[in-house]
């Protein structure tokens, strides 16, 4: 029996091993970004959707519907100016 | 014969040498980044975890209207206004002063004052206030500016309004503001329907990019926004001047 580890072998399986890891991230990260895309859109109507709605709310009168897909600046901006953050009272953050 | 077995009994203790040498290298990389992570999550994590929340992530709270009083023919005796105060910070370089300065005016027109260039370069790096009573309508005039004017800050807050007559406003009572922006009843007819007429107010989540911007398609919505419910009063007022 030889002492002598069999480098060819070892070699084989360690790229084996990498190749497998490799694709398993590339594959799972494809994954990923495809359902991102896939949802993207139903996803930026959803929250479209809120948002509107709590700007009409705030407005107290009906904005204009925004395009399917797209976010209302408007919308977005009249609950960032309706806003106070949560934890620092009247501070303001993240405008 | 001899030689070549020698050699080869070299190549095997350099390799073994060599093999011996990258795991140790191995382990002790391995070790290192176990450790900072270690670190991180263990010693640093009540910190680290802190100002990744404050850093990215908003959390705020838009206050709920309060419910209207009336009495019982329906006239409205006490209802709530959302106003908005505007201010510009006018940058501190003269140019960029005139120039955020030249914008004001056509993106909303008639809601500023009108300033001399003179005004505007003397008050360089401070902040001015546009306006403290818009509605919500004329504040939107303001949201084209977002890309123009480097800092431009608007607040809302709410103004009570009463019907003008003395006997129904003493009845009423009053209201403060709490730090969210909620109308509080503390005296009156407002304290005594106070949790019918206060709302629900919303709270959401929201991301920021790098300058501190919101990235609105991470918004989510914590706690539903709902307005206060009105409030019937089995009394019948007397003119209802002033009211909506």
């Amino acid at each position: 029996m030889s002492i002598h580890p069999d480098i060819v072998a070892w070699k084989r399986r360690f790229g084996a091993c990498l190749a497998a890891a490799l694709g398993g991230l590339l594959l799972s990260g494809a994954r990923d970004v495809t359902h991102e895309l896939r949802h993207r859109e139903a996803h930026l109507a959803a929250v479209s959707a809120e948002v509107c709605a709590w700007a009409c709310q705030v407005a107290a009168r009906p904005l204009a519907a925004p395009s399917a897909g797209d976010l209302d600046q408007r919308a977005v901006f009249l609950v960032q100016a309706s806003s106070v953050p949560a934890s620092h009272g009247r501070q303001r953050a993240g405008r | 014969m001899k030689a070549s077995g020698t050699r080869r009994d070299a190549d095997g203790i350099g390799l073994h040498t060599r093999l011996t040498w990258m795991l140790f290298l191995f382990a002790l990389w391995c070790g290192l980044v176990v450790l900072r992570l270690a670190q991180y999550m263990l010693l640093d994590r009540e910190r680290t975890v802190t100002a990744m929340a404050r850093d990215s992530v908003y959390e705020g709270v838009v206050a709920a209207d309060r419910g209207r009083i009336l009495d019982r023919e329906g006239r409205v005796l006490a209802w709530s206004e959302r106003v908005y105060e505007v201010s510009w910070r006018i940058p501190s370089s003269p140019e960029d002063a005139l120039r955020e300065f030249g914008v004001l005016p056509a993106a909303a027109p008639g809601l500023v004052r009108s300033w001399a260039p003179e005004q505007i370069l003397a008050r360089c790096g401070q902040w001015v206030c546009l306006g403290t009573e818009f509605d919500a309508v004329q504040v939107l005039a303001f949201e084209p500016l977002r890309g123009s004017l480097a800092e431009l800050d608007v607040r809302a807050t709410f103004r009570r309004q009463r019907v003008e007559n003395p006997e129904v406003t003493a009845l009423l009572g009053r209201v403060v503001c709490t730090a969210d922006g909620t109308e509080v009843g503390v005296s009156g007819l407002e304290l005594l329907h106070d949790e019918i007429l206060r709302g629900q107010p919303g709270i959401f989540r929201v991301t920021l990019d790098k300058h501190g911007k919101w990235i609105p398609e991470t918004w989510t919505k914590l706690a539903d926004l709902r307005r206060g419910y009105d409030v019937h009063l089995p009394l019948r007022s007397g003119t209802p001047a002033g009211s909506p």
